[in-house]
């Protein structure tokens, strides 16, 4: 079947001298069969013939090893580059594949979903490269393959060599009357393995809330469903592919008894000596050889095509950010990062932000206060860049946000979000991703700062201590303490903490805020809490409520406004007090 | 080869064997196909070679036959072919199927206990992938078991008929070919098939861990390195596929040298014979076409066995995982306990796998009817064990656990879980809607049900401003909520079901202060002939307990609040 696959070709650079390689070795394989057969026939064609002598047979037995011997050489340096090409091809799509996949952002995540992302730079790589190191060195090779076995046929019987020359040429094209059908019977499979992979990795990640409801029964059940239905689909492919096989095959075996038929014609007609009789039949038997190994090739290539057509949608998603370095730095900059009227809504719900407009100035301390959904947390991606404004514009210091690279604005600012994500990998490691250069000392000191040293101490392998798949293996407050650790190690001049705290328990927490606090004197730091407590002592208070800043000032300000604010401040006050009663004087 | 394998190749065979025990029928068909078939292969090349024999004067009969049988042998490989393909990978898959299945029923028994340290994207290999990979035992294996004895000794009759030289020298290379080969290189490769899926099951963990992760890897411009780490996995990858591949040649290359020192062989034997004097040259001839196409078969079990390789590697996977022990098991004869009216724990020492680290050291607790328990302590410190312990993730070490008097491993799991709701520290959201998100627990609640427990937990506010409403997909990651979003639909999940206990790991972490006022007032107000144990270490979230337990060194002190 003729697979041309614009995206595995586009995709090819680099691979051809492989590819390339690969057609040479057959061909001389090829050339070695075509000799060997030869030699066997002529053998076999003059048993009979008082003419043969012990020296012709000792020469025929010699150069039949010899030919063999070429040809396992050949065969073996086949298999080395078969891997050259695959090992450039893994390295080259994974490292497309997973780069694109890191410039995206969460919206688009969202959209092509993780299991997409991990299908496309796994497994779909993993078909990709059969595409190839299989299947293109092989369709070459058949296009060559057939003219040269039509020479060495030519000499014993034209007529033999024109019909075995014409099938081999046709089958290729033929079978792609089964193109558009196994197309989407494949299409259909994907569909259905990544529905499958998706609903098991969901089933497992999610398995305990499952079981503590009782619902692991009724997700086992279409979980099955699912399964069967995937078995379906690659039946379905299954039965295209043979029912191929099976044209194919009819061809190349009526072609091989009609070549037999011809030979027993030629040969009681004496056109043909015998030698030449049983050469024809066995390279008839040959000459498509080529053609079947393409065909196995042929089936796992059309999963690598697939799988090259879930990479392209990959690869197109756009992920270009608004670049305008032309843009010129303000006169009169406001020293900070200002917002100005910003409009933010994401896909599929209510608009998120209204025309904000706030300033955080230079070294102080601003934070940003409201009830969930109002609207904080975007004004944080926003401030990281993780997503542009639809409308109103972001400076930094002067210079607009879009003048700037993400990976160069991000050098300046940083977030510590509400839940932080961790890397299996040591407690070091983690921390280093930071700060590459820090010493194990300054690691152990941010440690002490958010009060996990003691526990990274007592572990047997100190900083070396692994964290587990995604930090499995720690509690959901250590794995925030690294994370604001690492915020502390990070050069950066701008911190946000966007709910950091949240999840750390109330001792640890009172000691990260003093050495936030502490990270005041020499940092930028916008701080984002529900806990009003924390943020008292700010600078500058910004009171969001439904996408929009409802009050602005500072602590004693607002409290004398009367506003959102201070109401919240006073429930909670009340609240904390009930708390701490019960808690702390039960 | 000692102790670095699991399992023999032997007991991995009869395992599988045992799998397929359902689609005998479907094996034995194409068993037989693959059979006729490949014995078709040889009539062809025999017949073929008869034909020719017949035109040049060598052999009597009827060359009309021998071309007849010729095109029967064609006809048959063609039909056998399509037929083994179908019938073999019909029955492989369905099996297939059904592994998967299983395979999903020995997680849940193993979880979350044995899960914890587990990579997810790995687990999701072993599904997926490995149990595809062995789909080549069922659909490929088989079959050439069986002609790899059948040919050769068809071949071997044949030449011992025209004369025994002729078997002589083949027989040692049939052995070659067909046992030594096969079984060598199944020891030697066995490794490298191992390492092949190893280090893919730990790209695939990377990649995911990085995609959950990318905030953070964006914020510190981590990327790069990631990559690297990345690629670095990949060589690995690489690497083990390099032996893979060469391994792979290496088998298939030798034996066909070997055919074709067999095929050198029958002619020196013939040129011997007729040094001697004694030629026979229809017969060599039939047997150097016949022993060319009986080795296509055995050829194809040494591909089969490159493969093969990879099949063991992954089935010794899913096999690792299906033995696991797991922390928990049904009881036997499971006893009710009826409505919950006391919790106590005794003297309960746990640790996870370091008895040096113990979480709890003779912990004590009594709960009884509708107290509110409110647990403190320092992050680490093994808070939320307790409460795991209360759910049976895992088994106590020493000391016991009794509900209303029975100890909890004797209790019915599915009473239980009907029993006692929870929230979990961090909420996992299901694809589907959201209203099939919160009614987890309770699959055939009403609209009406859904809406109230929504309200209970403060969210219907908010998701009565989603344009789909209720009806909004959730999306893969859940990422469209916020965390205290996600917090609150948690707790929706737990109001919908009516349990008598209640459970909650850090339920305010991400509210703010009304949704946090508002979920005490749920909690007192509907919940008031509950129990309810609350781990957090927000004062204000304690407001309405009755009792605390302070945890610390692995013991709890319980202090009863005055009302």
């Amino acid at each position: 079947m003729l697979l041309l696959n614009k995206t595995l070709i586009r995709m090819s650079r680099g691979l051809w001298g492989w590819i390339g390689a690969i057609v040479g070795l057959k061909l001389i394989t090829l050339v070695g069969t075509a000799q060997f057969a030869q030699i066997i026939s002529g053998f076999l064609g003059n048993i009979a013939s008082p003419t043969m002598t012990a020296a012709d047979a000792g020469g025929a037995v010699l150069s039949a090893l010899v030919t063999a011997a070429v040809m396992l050489t050949a065969e073996l340096l086949t298999g080395e580059a078969e891997y050259r090409c695959t090992a450039k091809a893994r390295a080259s799509l994974r490292a497309d594949i997973f780069a694109k996949a890191l410039a995206l952002d969460v919206g688009n995540i969202e959209k092509i979903g993780p299991v997409s992302a991990i299908t496309a730079s796994v497994d779909a790589v993993e078909s990709m490269q059969v595409y190839y190191s299989k299947y293109l060195p092989g369709l070459i090779y058949c296009l060559i393959a057939p003219f040269y076995l039509y020479g060495r046929i030519r000499e014993y019987s034209p007529l033999t060599a024109i019909i075995l020359l014409v099938v081999a040429v046709v089958i290729v094209p033929i079978n792609n009357v089964f193109r558009k059908k196994i197309d989407e019977k494949k299409t259909e499979y994907w569909k259905s393995l990544e529905n499958l992979t998706g609903y098991y990795l969901e089933s497992v990640q999610g398995l305990t809330t499952l079981k503590l409801y009782g619902q692991d029964d009724a997700r086992t059940e279409v979980l099955s469903e699912k399964s069967f239905d995937f078995n379906n689909k690659v039946m379905d492919v299954m039965v295209v592919n043979f029912s191929s096989f099976l044209l194919t095959d009819g061809m190349i075996y009526s072609t091989v008894v009609l070549a037999a038929i011809i030979a027993f014609n030629q040969l009681a007609s004496g056109q043909m000596d015998f030698g030449g009789a049983l050469m024809v039949l066995l390279l008839s038997h040959s000459f498509f050889s080529s053609l079947r190994a393409l065909m196995n090739a042929t089936h796992s290539a059309l999963t690598g095509v697939a799988a090259a057509d879930k990479v392209e949608k990959l690869l197109e998603i756009d992920t270009t950010r608004p670049y305008n370095p032309d843009i010129p730095v303000e006169k009169n900059t406001f020293n900070g990062i200002r917002i100005e009227n910003a409009v933010y809504s994401y896909e599929g719900r209510s608009t998120a932000l209204k025309g904000v407009s706030l300033d955080i100035e230079k070294d102080k301390v601003t934070a940003l206060v409201g009830l969930s959904g109002c609207g904080k947390s975007t004004i944080a991606g926003l401030l990281m860049r993780f997503f542009d404004l639809k409308e109103g514009k972001i400076t930094i210091e002067g210079r607009d946000y879009t003048s700037i690279k993400p990976n160069e604005l991000r050098k300046r600012i940083i977030m510590v979000p509400q839940s932080v994500s961790l890397f299996s990998g040591t407690v070091a490691e983690n921390l280093r991703i930071a700060a590459p250069d820090a010493t194990d000392a300054e690691l152990m000191e941010a440690l002490e700062d958010v009060r996990l040293a003691e526990w990274v101490k007592a572990q047997p392998e100190g900083l070396n201590t692994q964290v587990g798949d995604a930090g499995g293996k720690l509690s959901g407050g250590q794995r925030q303490k690294i994370g604001i650790a690492r915020a502390l190690l990070c050069k950066a001049e701008y911190i946000i903490f966007d709910e950091s705290t949240s999840s750390v328990d109330i001792d640890s927490e009172r000691e990260i805020w003093n050495c936030i606090n502490e990270l005041a004197q020499t940092r930028t730091l916008i701080i984002i809490s529900h806990r009003l407590s924390t943020i008292e002592n700010a600078d500058k208070i910004y009171v969001l409520s439904a996408g929009e800043i409802a009050e602005s000032g500072d602590h004693s300000q607002l409290m004398t406004n009367g506003g959102l604010y201070s109401q919240l401040v006073k429930e909670q006050a009340l609240l904390e007090k009930q708390g701490e009663e019960s808690v702390f004087n039960g | 080869m000692a102790k670095k394998f699991k399992y023999s190749i032997g007991e991995m065979t009869v395992r599988l064997l045992k799998i397929a025990a359902p689609v005998k029928k479907e094996l034995t068909i194409s068993t037989l196909a693959s059979i006729i078939g490949n014995l078709s292969q040889m009539g062809l090349m025999g017949f073929g070679a008869m034909m020719l024999l017949n035109a040049a004067g060598y052999l009597n009969g009827s060359a009309l036959l021998y071309g007849g049988l010729m095109a029967l042998c064609a006809a048959l490989i063609v039909a056998c072919r399509y037929t083994e393909g179908v019938v073999s990978h019909a029955g492989a898959y369905s099996l297939l199927a059904y592994m998967r299945v299983d395979l999903f029923n020995v997680i849940r028994r193993l979880a979350p206990a044995c899960l914890m340290d587990r990579e997810k994207g790995d687990i999701m290999n072993i599904a997926v992938s490995d149990i595809e990979t062995i789909e080549f035992f069922f659909a490929h294996t088989i079959g050439p078991m069986f002609t790899v004895v059948i040919l050769p000794c068809t071949t071997l009759a044949i030449a011992f008929r025209v004369n025994p030289m002729f078997a002589w020298v083949l027989l040692p290379i049939y052995l070659i070919i067909s046992i030594i080969f096969p079984l060598v290189s199944v020891k030697l490769g066995r490794n490298v098939g191992v390492d092949y899926r190893v280090h893919l099951g730990k790209l695939k963990s990377q990649v995911l861990e990085s995609i959950y992760g990318l905030k953070d890897i964006q914020v510190f411009d981590f990327g790069q390195k990631r990559l690297n780490m990345v690629l670095e996995t990949n060589d690995k990858v690489n690497r083990a596929a390099h032996g893979l591949t060469l391994h792979k040649q290496l088998v298939s290359s030798a034996p066909t040298f070997f055919v074709y020192l067999a095929r050198i062989a029958i002619i020196a034997v013939a040129s011997y014979l007729a040094a001697r004097g004694t030629t026979n040259p229809a017969g060599t001839i039939i047997i150097s076409f016949m022993a060319t196409a009986s080795f296509s078969s055995t050829q194809s079990l040494t591909m089969v066995v490159s493969s093969l390789l990879e099949t063991y590697a992954a089935a010794e996977r899913v096999f690792t995982l299906e033995d696991t022990v797991p922390e928990v098991t049904k009881p036997e004869n499971p006893i009710k306990v009826g409505k919950i009216e006391k919790v106590e724990f005794r003297n309960v020492v746990f640790y996870y796998t370091d008895e040096e680290k113990k979480i709890l050291d003779g912990f004590n607790l009594e709960i009884s009817g509708n107290e509110k328990i409110g647990i403190v302590g320092e992050s680490g410190i093994g808070k939320s064990t307790i409460l795991r312990l209360l759910l049976h993730f895992w088994n106590v070490r020493r000391g016991e656990i009794l509900i209303n008097g029975v100890d909890i491993r004797d209790t019915d799991p599915d009473e239980m879980h009907s029993r006692i709701a929870v929230l979990e520290q961090d909420t996992f959201l299901f694809g589907g809607t959201i209203a099939q998100n919160i009614a987890i627990g309770k699959p055939d609640a009403t609209m009406e049900e859904i809406v109230l427990a929504a309200k209970r937990a403060g969210i219907h506010d908010f998701i009565a401003t989603l344009p789909q409403g209720y009806d909004t997909e959730m999306g893969n990651m859940g990422s469209r909520l916020s965390g205290g979003e996600k917090q609150r639909i948690g707790i929706a999940r737990t109001m919908i079901t009516n349990p008598d206990v209640i459970v909650m790991d850090e339920p305010t972490s991400s509210l703010d202060i009304l949704h946090e006022k508002e979920l005490l007032k749920t909690l007192r107000e509907e919940c008031s002939d509950k129990m309810v144990l609350i781990v957090s270490h927000r004062p204000s979230t304690l407001t309405d307990c009755t009792a605390i337990v302070r945890l610390a060194e692995g013991k709890g002190t319980k202090e009863f609040i005055k009302p």
